[in-house]
């Protein structure tokens, strides 16, 4: 043996350590493989962040001087005064104060149809899946990173505009027309927005492992959560009570204030300067306050969207694993193997 | 089996391997049962529709047979990714990523076991543009970013489904220099397919012959050739027992064949030592003929019928 | 050390592989190309270059050693031991055998008739079984 193969050097196997691929190798090969989403994504999150920012401090100024002038009559002529044709673009703080929330319903509906899609079932088409799971990666820590890299940037990007939106609202309800729209705005806005994305990451997954098709799981999980938008708000089995399908009363704090600081109703003066005068009207203070529902409303629809959403994601794992052959022996073949010579 | 710290000696194992598509779909495998000795080169060969993708697909932990057993260095396909690459037959690639980021990915997935100096020369060697889109390449080019990121994980076992299919000559022949370089230096075990058999005959060592989900031939060439005759003589395919005709012709007034021996050989044949073509051939003509499997590369397990 | 030897593989010469390798170097010792003491490539560059199987090149050197015209040193390598120089370019034996050649094309006979009588006065001397 020593004189037979000199030449060919077989150096014995290094015990080189084989690690696994740590957590942050498949985290940036994912941010890698999906950097146009990465882009798109960040640049939503700043458009978002940057209208808010605007709608919080000078998108405001003119309502507020209608406001401070003829209160909420002010406020309410400077919305319908500048109705907004082009969606972003000019309008009243009325009108662009909801744009956000638009944008919000399109990015999650947007999230379901990228995880199945371009994340998920087009790769499992491509082949490059299999790439993946053919390195030294298991298919469940390939799905698992697939989730988790995008839940994150979700939540905190989503996270970071239901916080701002809040502020916003909280520093200028006032200004808005009363009715449906605070109404309904007030009660989506919160942790179910976050959850809602969510949902919608986990949805496009599930769909995608399940057709294995771009083109059908992009429909199917685009269509799930454009139905579990729609459902936001009031319309979930759980929330309309009996008699009304509408979202309970706002209560609102609304006053004229007197020239010796006293707060007194609203005389109703409308646009009217002589009104105001004859009044002693010299301000106005108005603010939705916080509905007892609000926490409520809010946390059952979290919890339950958290749930389809973790039940989505432990059926993609069930699915995924119907790709795999089994890790155990089968039954039927003898447990101790038998080492025959060869 | 031995334990996984060290080479086994067997890199792949099946024991009454069964592959359905559908639940009435034909069987691409059916009842297929070999055993690969680690540090063997072996060619995977069989006509189109034979199972050669299937059983190659399962063995990288891809596909789940419908019933049988299958180990891979000692344990289920799927266990070690790390010790095993896998290069299928579309090679898939990300088309978005260029050529270097293709390695870094193959870096990042590959910790501690990647040998980025190897991948990268393995594309030079090919005038690639490291900064070029894999979506701009050729199926050749495309073809040895494929086997650099396969041979940049140092793997011991390369199971490669037709690997250099679209290549030109000239890669095909340093590419598949490469890989026996690669095979020399670190003793890699190699299955891989091909219908193409005269592309395997010098590489190869070994040969696994799958001809309607099973395996046909199975051994080393050196045995499986040396185990056959091709003889030409006068006499009828009657007069070759107790030998095992494999597929016998005319030859003027007597015959040419092709057979299994068993037992010295009249001497009133001329006999010749078959090419590993030849045996390939004859056998893929005559799928009646029986399957030989030499001792080394029989399942140890009792085959499982279920 | 320098390569000194390229082996030159023909698919279609219906030689076994290895028997090429054997050949060839066995020829580079006639022609003076290998010397003792000159390292043979390793089964890696030679596998490098050629596309064959690893098994093949080492079964060659085996058989190259077998016949005492290479040693293989442990770590180090397959060395040249002796040459086969029983027949140099300008030996009198070549000269002998040019002047043969010439002879015979002299009488008439063509490339093929001298061949095949060279070859079968070569049977008669160096019976087949003696290799």
């Amino acid at each position: 043996m020593t004189s037979t193969t000199p030449t060919l050097e077989r150096p014995a196997q290094s015990p080189a350590r084989r690690s696994l691929p740590g957590p942050d190798g498949l985290v940036r090969t994912v941010l890698r493989l999906h950097r146009t989403a990465l882009w798109v994504w960040t640049a939503y999150v700043a458009l978002t962040v940057g209208l808010l920012l605007w709608l919080w401090g000078p998108g405001a100024n003119a309502a507020q001087k209608a406001f401070d002038t003829f209160g909420y009559a002010g406020a309410q002529d400077n919305a319908f005064q500048g109705r907004a044709p082009i969606v972003l673009v000019g309008g009243s703080f009325d009108s662009l104060f909801y744009e956000p929330s638009t944008l919000i319903g399109i990015a999650s509906c947007a999230i379901a149809v990228f995880a199945a899609g371009p994340l998920t079932a087009r790769e499992l088409e491509l082949g490059t899946a299999q790439l993946a799971w053919t390195q030294s990666v298991s298919p469940a820590r390939w799905l698992a990173a697939k989730l988790a890299v995008p839940a994150v940037l979700v939540t905190v990007g989503t996270g970071l505009i239901v916080v701002l939106y809040r502020l916003v609202w909280n520093a200028h309800n006032h200004l808005l027309v009363a009715g449906i729209g605070p109404r309904s705005f007030s009660f989506s806005i919160g942790p179910a927005t976050v959850a809602t994305a969510l949902f919608g990451l986990a949805v496009g997954v599930l769909a995608a492992l399940v057709l294995r098709r771009t083109l059908p799981a992009l429909v199917a999980a685009g269509l799930v959560q454009f139905l579990a938008s729609a459902m936001r708000g009031n319309n979930w089995p759980f929330q309309h009570s009996p008699f009304s399908r509408l979202q309970p009363e706002l209560p609102v704090y609304s006053k004229a204030i007197t020239s010796s600081g006293a707060k007194v109703p609203d005389p109703g003066c409308y646009l009217s300067q002589k009104c105001l005068d004859r009044h002693d009207i010299t301000g106005f203070t108005r603010t939705y306050l916080h509905s007892p529902d609000y926490w409520p409303r809010q946390l059952t629809e979290t919890g339950i969207l958290l749930a389809l959403t973790a039940l989505a994601v432990v059926g993609a794992f069930l699915v995924l694993r119907r790709y795999q052959p089994r890790t155990r022996r089968p039954k039927n073949t003898p447990e101790p193997k038998k080492e025959t010579a060869a | 089996m031995s334990s996984t710290s060290t080479t086994p000696a067997v890199a792949i194992e099946a024991t009454g391997l069964d592959k359905r598509y559908g639940r009435h779909g034909q069987a691409a495998l059916d009842q297929c049962s070999f055993r690969l000795p680690a540090g063997r080169i072996s060619a995977l060969v069989g006509p189109n529709g034979a199972g050669k993708s299937t059983l190659l697909a399962i063995a990288a932990g891809l596909l789940r047979p419908t019933s049988g057993h299958l180990t891979v260095l000692g344990a289920a396909p799927g266990a070690h990714r790390d010790r095993v690459a896998y290069l299928s037959q579309d090679k898939p690639l990300y088309p978005q990523l260029s050529i270097a980021d293709t390695l870094r990915m193959g870096a990042e997935l590959n910790p501690g076991h990647w040998d980025a100096a190897y991948a990268d020369r393995i594309v030079e060697q090919g005038d690639l543009d490291p900064r070029a889109r894999v979506r701009s390449l050729s199926g050749g080019q495309r073809t040895r970013v494929a086997l650099a990121l396969a041979l940049g994980k140092r793997p011991q076992l390369m199971l490669l489904d037709e690997p250099m299919a679209d290549l030109d000559p000239l890669a095909r022949h340093e590419l598949m220099g490469t890989l026996m370089a690669d095979a020399a230096e670190h003793g890699t075990t190699v299955l891989m397919s091909s219908h193409i058999v005269a592309e395997l005959a010098d590489a190869c060592d070994h040969l696994l012959l799958l001809g309607a989900g099973r395996i046909r031939l199975g051994g080393g060439i050196d045995d499986l050739t040396a185990a056959h005759s091709l003889v030409t003589g006068r006499g009828t395919a009657a007069d070759l027992a107790p030998h095992t005709v494999v597929e016998s012709r005319p030859a003027g007034r007597g015959l040419t064949a092709l057979i299994r021996r068993d037992g010295p050989l009249d001497s009133a044949w001329e006999a010749q030592e078959p090419s590993m073509e030849e045996l390939i051939l004859a056998h893929l003509r005559n799928p009646g003929a029986p399957a030989l499997i030499t001792p080394g590369t029989t399942a140890s397990a009792v085959a499982v019928t279920a | 050390m320098r390569n000194v030897v390229e082996y030159r593989i023909d698919r279609r010469s219906g030689v076994a592989t290895y028997l090429q390798i054997v050949q060839q170097t066995q020829q580079a010792l006639r022609l003076g190309l290998l010397e003792p003491g000159d390292k043979l490539p390793t089964a890696r560059e030679v596998v490098e270059a050629t596309a064959i199987n690893p098994n093949t090149v080492l079964k060659a050197y085996r058989e190259l050693e077998r016949e005492g015209l290479v040693e293989a040193r442990r770590g180090l390598g397959t060395f040249v031991r002796r040459t086969l120089g029983a027949a140099p370019a300008d030996s009198p034996l070549r000269a002998e055998l040019a002047d043969w050649a010439r002879r015979a094309r002299a009488a008439g006979l063509d490339r093929e008739d001298a061949a095949a009588l060279f070859g079968a006065v070569l049977d008669e001397n160096f019976p087949k079984g003696d290799q």
